[in-house]
């Protein structure tokens, strides 16, 4: 016979949560510093667009606060933010595609997608013969290597390598179970390094 | 263990997250598996590179915006929630109470209101056009009739005027904004229900007792149902309604001020009444853009007595000003609202009538009021626009420089800096305003074309526009007005009319 203890931490926001709902709403601050940068590279990561993403992470602490009375604190709050954050980004993208907004899924080409993300103007490396790269020109590989993988591996990839979001935030931001976020990250990375390593390689010789 | 189930352990390996007692099994893994050794290679590889990528860069302003758009929905919306569950069932009946007294109170006689009450548009055929006709069915009616000492006559005329709303001769819609509705008559407040769907009504009243022919009018959408006490003059009235209406079905539209007679029969009796028909007045042709509403004047003028006088004008103009220079002390509606004297009433000091009428012209019929020629003002200043203080529709006569700083004032009463007053000479120019009244989206527009003079009438003509179907619309209040500054010359404008054509 096989016992599962399943050891509850205490969650970190509580105490903060609890002020809210004594009427010290001025502690919802506490929330959105603490959480607005991460929401936002959740939201970002879903849509592409600065704009988009801001709006959007305006539109999830309101839902946020308005919903607080129903966060019965049954799970940490964090995993509660990060569900409702992934599903209304869901829900956004949704609506986006079906404006049209969105067909190519590509951040270089992305019509709606702009120079404050992540580099997305990048000149094709051209060493000479041995010629080390530069960090600029390994960037921009890095970059479209990246930009190249599966969807599914990509957004998983840049949450957790470029917005140091945990395996927990990723996994409630996305609906995918946690063992699977971390595997899709691990392969992710492994193809990532392989499409560089090659590209470097056949370049350099 | 296999190397697939170290895969999920690699991620946070490589990491460096791992917890110490996993992480020194995946070390013993690696010892063993160069294929797990080379993958984590890899992703130590691509992690390094992917740390290198900037991080999406977020709005420096984002939090404050976050926080002010969540303070501002807790300001309202969660609150207003909150209040609503919170708030005790027996509140909720109170406010059902309150808003119950509140409307009962509303449509009692005796609040002032006068724009309670719409009778429905009952459309009414004119010369083979059907135009809708709107008519002001003033709750205050009961209120009123009391002001007034007969009561019977009213009673009568509001008969008339009722039964003739409610004829409906209709055929078809010439057009839904096409109407004539909203006629009421007003010196500083009420002075009566204008006749519509094409039966001309004219109302006679003095300067400053028009509150008995006001009153009469006014009343009609209660007397209507009180008809059954109409009195002889009752009869009276019916025969002209009667002739009326014929008036109005007839080919030839010529529009009597019949109403007015019986309006003002009794008042006849004893004054010498100025004149009290007058021929139709058709307009000219049709010469503007399609938009142009043709067809359609109204006409209000003012005699030397009234300061103001209001008209509530069909489509677009529901109100019409005539500001007289050097007229008489404004008429004191108020005291004879509280004493009705049928002497007051009847025998006013300013004998000098007033005299609205609503005509309905052909817009191809080309006569000419038997005033003359039609003289072309020449058009000295336009102050045109969409967004004024001008709230109402109204069409306003200005002769006086004081009358021209209100309202001036008034238009530009939605702008913090308004421009300085333009100078007027008004002892050789007036100025004409026209305004639709607050509508709910940009794309309306008004514009006084010209303004002619027929013998002492000013003939006003304005096109309107409307949003253009299917296109964008600015959502977004606008007033749009039209003001004009005519040179009139030195000549008495003692009796002088205003015609709206549209």
């Amino acid at each position: 016979m096989e016992f599962v203890l399943t050891l509850r931490l205490p969650d970190p926001d509580a105490e903060v949560i609890e002020q809210i709902r004594t009427g010290q709403k001025e502690a919802f601050e506490n929330i959105v510093v603490r959480y607005n940068r991460r929401i936002y590279a959740v939201a970002y990561r879903y849509v592409k667009n600065s704009e988009e993403a801001a709006d959007i992470t305006q539109e999830i602490f309101i839902r946020v606060w308005e919903k607080l009375d129903s966060f019965r604190g049954e799970s940490k709050f964090s995993t509660w933010l990060y569900q409702l954050a992934g599903n209304h980004c869901k829900n956004r993208l949704k609506a986006l595609k079906r404006r049209r907004w969105f067909q190519n899924e590509s951040l270089s080409s992305h019509p709606l997608d702009d120079n404050s993300g992540p580099v997305r103007q990048y000149e094709c490396p051209n060493p000479g013969p041995g010629e080390l790269l530069s960090t600029e020109n390994l960037k921009a590989l890095v970059r479209r290597n990246l930009d190249e993988l599966p969807q599914e591996q990509r957004m998983v990839l840049m949450m957790r390598d470029i917005d140091d979001l945990d395996y927990d935030e990723i996994s409630e931001a996305t609906g995918l179970a946690l063992g699977t976020v971390k595997s899709r990250i691990h392969r992710g990375r492994i193809e990532l390094a392989k499409r560089i390593k090659r590209e470097m390689a056949g370049e350099s010789i | 263990m296999s190397c697939t189930d170290f895969e999920q352990l690699l991620a946070e390996y490589v990491d460096g997250t791992l917890p110490a007692e996993q992480a020194t099994r995946v070390d013993a893994h690696l010892l063993g598996c160069e294929d797990c050794r080379r993958e984590v290679e890899l992703a130590r590889f691509a992690k390094e590179n992917l740390a290198q990528l900037p991080k999406p860069k977020v709005p420096a302003d984002l939090a404050a915006r976050v926080i002010d758009a969540t303070t501002q929905k807790s300001s309202w919306l969660t609150q207003l929630k909150r209040w609503f569950t919170q708030v005790p069932a027996p509140a909720y009946a109170l406010l059902l109470i309150a808003v119950a007294a509140s409307v009962l109170v509303y449509r009692m006689p005796g609040v002032d209101k006068d724009f309670m009450g719409k009778v429905p548009d009952v459309p009414v055929l004119a010369n083979n056009k059907t135009v809708e006709a709107k008519e002001e069915k003033p709750a205050s009616a009961a209120d009123d009739l009391d002001l007034a000492d007969d009561k019977e006559t009213k009673v009568a005329k509001g008969a008339l005027l009722a039964d003739k709303l409610r004829k409906p001769v209709a055929s078809k819609k010439a057009d839904a904004n096409l109407r004539i509705g909203d006629h009421v008559m007003e010196s500083d407040g009420l002075l009566g229900v204008m006749g519509s769907g094409g039966a001309s009504v004219g109302g006679q009243a003095p300067g400053k007792n028009g509150a008995g022919s006001k009153v009469a009018s006014k009343s009609e959408g209660r007397a209507s149902g009180a008809s059954g006490e109409a009195s002889p003059m009752a009869a009276a009235a019916r025969e002209d309604r009667t002739s009326v209406v014929k008036s109005a079905t007839s080919e030839n539209l010529e529009r009597r001020e019949q109403n007015g007679e019986i309006l003002e029969k009794k008042r006849m009796a004893k004054s010498a009444a100025a004149p009290l028909s007058e021929k139709a007045l058709p307009t000219r042709p049709r010469m503007f853009s399609k938009k142009t509403r043709a067809g359609m004047a109204t006409t209000i003028s003012t005699g030397s007595g009234m300061d103001n006088v209001v008209v509530d004008q069909p489509p677009y103009m529901d109100e019409t000003i005539a500001d007289q220079e050097g007229a008489h002390a404004p008429s004191n509606e108020l005291e004879n609202k509280m004493k009705p004297s049928k002497e007051n009433r009847t025998e006013g000091n300013s004998p000098a009538p007033i005299e609205s009428s609503l005509r309905l012209a052909d817009s191809s019929g080309a006569e000419e009021d038997s005033g003359g020629e039609a003289i072309n003002l020449s058009i000295a200043g336009r102050y045109d626009g969409i967004r004024s203080g001008l709230t109402r529709k109204r069409t306003i006569l200005i002769t006086s420089q004081s009358r021209f700083a209100k309202i001036w004032a008034e238009i530009w009463a939605v702008r913090a800096n308004p421009p300085p007053l333009p100078y007027v000479d008004f002892s050789r120019q007036i100025a004409i305003a026209c305004s639709l009244g607050t509508q709910t989206t940009g794309g309306y527009t008004l514009r006084i074309m010209n303004v002619d003079r027929v013998g002492n009438i000013l003939r006003i003509r304005l096109t309107t526009k409307g949003p253009t179907k299917g296109t964008g619309l600015t959502q977004a209040l606008t007033q749009p007005y039209s003001l004009v500054v005519v040179d009139i010359g030195s000549e008495s404008r003692q009796g002088l009319k205003v015609e709206v054509v549209y």
